[in-house]
């Protein structure tokens, strides 16, 4: 597993009580193309309060060149910003 | 009806415990900064270059809180500095004392990373007050990722003792049964109150324990330490009456000073600085509507001695103009006109609440004009922000136009409780 600490762009959907989903994300990868990924399951989602920073964390699964890979993901509460936070290479 | 439990909890090594917590769960870095010699560090070009919190391992190298950064890395070359990040603090602490509050009716902040907690009455919630410390502790680290020592006994005093006594990540008790056994061997310097001057005090009397200075006459300590003797006599016996206060105490002084990115040579460019302190001291007067009728200045000389000069006037005032005026006669009085000054400080207090003035015939301001204007800055700085008005002086200057000893960017919830 890597750590990493990567910006996203990301659609997430509300469902009607209020909790987010990831859908898609759209990151720049090695080669300094944007690539968009749509997260085909989402396994777990965590809430977190870690330095007393609200966020979700959430475990997905997404296709990237062919392959399944599971990524996690976090979306701050406060900033509204969305990062791929660890990758399962 | 049972004795009073009382816990203290002290988040270790704070601001570098949040630093390497924020790293580390929100940043994704696997370099933990606790685990190698870091320090959360000023900024050295401003010449706040001091250390503010140090890891563990730090400690080894025998950094001190406080030291220049630069004696710092000398003890260590190695040394991880990494800048403040104060907001990050501030919900660190805010989340800390949020789950305090969960835990207990009574909780008193007593700084950023510290507080009292009365636990009295919570056995059957909770368990023995040793079981209680214990899910207190897991669950800061569990929740919010940093470590805490808790400190359980009858009183504050003997909580707070207990809390140091090993860190970090640690729980223990010290019970007016266990002053002799975990608090008489410990050095006199280690106990609360005792601070340099009176550690130096208490050796020249052969006194180097805390248990030699419990069994000392406390006639003896009154002699030569006067009424601080008593006291320090009582907490060496586990003895403190106080009682946990849940509201913030009010202030006895408002006050603010600078350490100034130059050293300053000239009485205009000092008088510049003196007038953005006094415009922070004024507005906070104003805000939580006090009035000081003692005004103080100090100066601190490029070889770090320092003086300071104080003057009552006829009137309790909040009006920034007059502590102004007041300040530049002071300094004035107190400065030599040759040591270039490296630090400069103005301090308000002999507070009163009274919302009228006393004229005398001798005064040549209106000051009912100033006080109005003084109010109408404040509410366009509430609500457009500190920079929508300034004072014309410091437009181009490189001076903020209100300096003072909290930054900006620490403004909140560091000298102050957090209520959210």
């Amino acid at each position: 597993m890597q750590t990493h600490n990567i910006p996203v762009e990301a659609i997430s959907v509300c469902n009607t009580i209020g909790d987010i989903r990831p859908m898609r994300i759209r990151l720049e990868d090695d080669k300094h193309q944007l690539i968009v990924l749509n997260v085909d399951q989402v396994i777990y989602c965590k809430e977190s309060n870690l330095s007393g920073i609200l966020s979700y964390r959430y475990g997905c699964k997404v296709h990237m060149y062919g392959k399944e890979k599971l990524i996690e993901l976090m979306y701050n509460v406060q900033s509204h910003k969305w990062t791929i936070l660890k990758m399962l290479t | 009806m049972s004795r009073p439990i009382i816990f203290h909890i002290d988040v270790n090594s704070a601001f570098l415990s949040w630093e390497a917590c924020y790293r580390i769960h929100m940043l994704g870095e696997s370099l933990d900064l606790r685990d190698i010699p870091s320090v959360v560090g000023g900024d050295q070009e401003k010449r706040h270059g001091i250390v503010l919190a140090k890891s563990t391992p730090a400690k080894k190298y025998n950094i001190q809180t406080g030291e220049p950064l630069v004696s710092a890395m000398r003890k260590c070359p190695n040394l991880v500095v990494v800048p403040p990040n104060y907001d990050l603090y501030v919900k660190s602490s805010q989340a800390f004392i949020r789950i305090l509050k969960e835990f207990s009716p009574t909780v008193e902040q007593y700084s950023i990373d510290e507080a009292y907690c009365d636990m009295t009455g919570t056995e059957r919630l909770y368990g023995s007050p040793i079981a209680a410390a214990y899910l207190l502790k897991d669950r800061i680290c569990d929740e919010l990722g940093f470590t805490v020592n808790v400190g359980c006994s009858t009183n504050k005093l003997l909580a707070k003792m207990a809390g140091e006594l090993k860190k970090p990540n640690m729980v223990h008790s010290l019970f007016p049964e266990e002053i002799q056994e975990k608090m008489w061997p410990l050095d006199v310097r280690e106990l609360f109150y005792v601070g340099r001057a009176t550690e130096k005090k208490l050796r020249s009397l052969g006194i180097h324990t805390i248990g030699e200075l419990a069994r000392t006459d406390v006639n003896i300590l009154k002699l030569h330490m006067k009424k601080q003797g008593e006291l320090i006599h009582s907490y060496a016996n586990g003895m403190d009456v106080s009682s946990l206060h849940e509201a913030a105490q009010a202030n006895k002084g408002y006050g603010n000073s600078i350490t100034i990115p130059m050293d300053v040579n000239t009485p205009e460019s000092a008088k510049m600085v003196l007038l953005s302190l006094c415009e922070t001291v004024g507005t906070r007067l104003r805000a939580d509507e006090m009035k000081a009728s003692c005004i103080s200045v100090s100066i601190t000389d490029c070889d770090f001695s320092y003086a300071s000069h104080q003057c009552n006037i006829l009137a309790a005032t909040n009006v920034t103009n007059e502590i102004y005026l007041t300040a530049c006669k002071l300094f004035d009085e107190l400065w030599d006109k040759k040591s270039p000054i490296r630090q400069l400080g103005v301090h308000t207090s002999k507070l009163s609440s009274e919302d009228f003035r006393q004229y005398n015939m001798f005064d040549m301001y209106k000051y009912d004009k100033l006080e109005k204007l003084d109010s109408a800055i404040d509410k366009i700085r509430e609500r457009f922000g500190e920079d929508s008005v300034k004072r014309a002086c410091f437009l181009d200057g490189p001076l903020d136009h209100m300096s003072g000893g909290i930054d900006r960017a620490k403004r909140t919830g560091i000298t102050k409780p957090v209520d959210k």
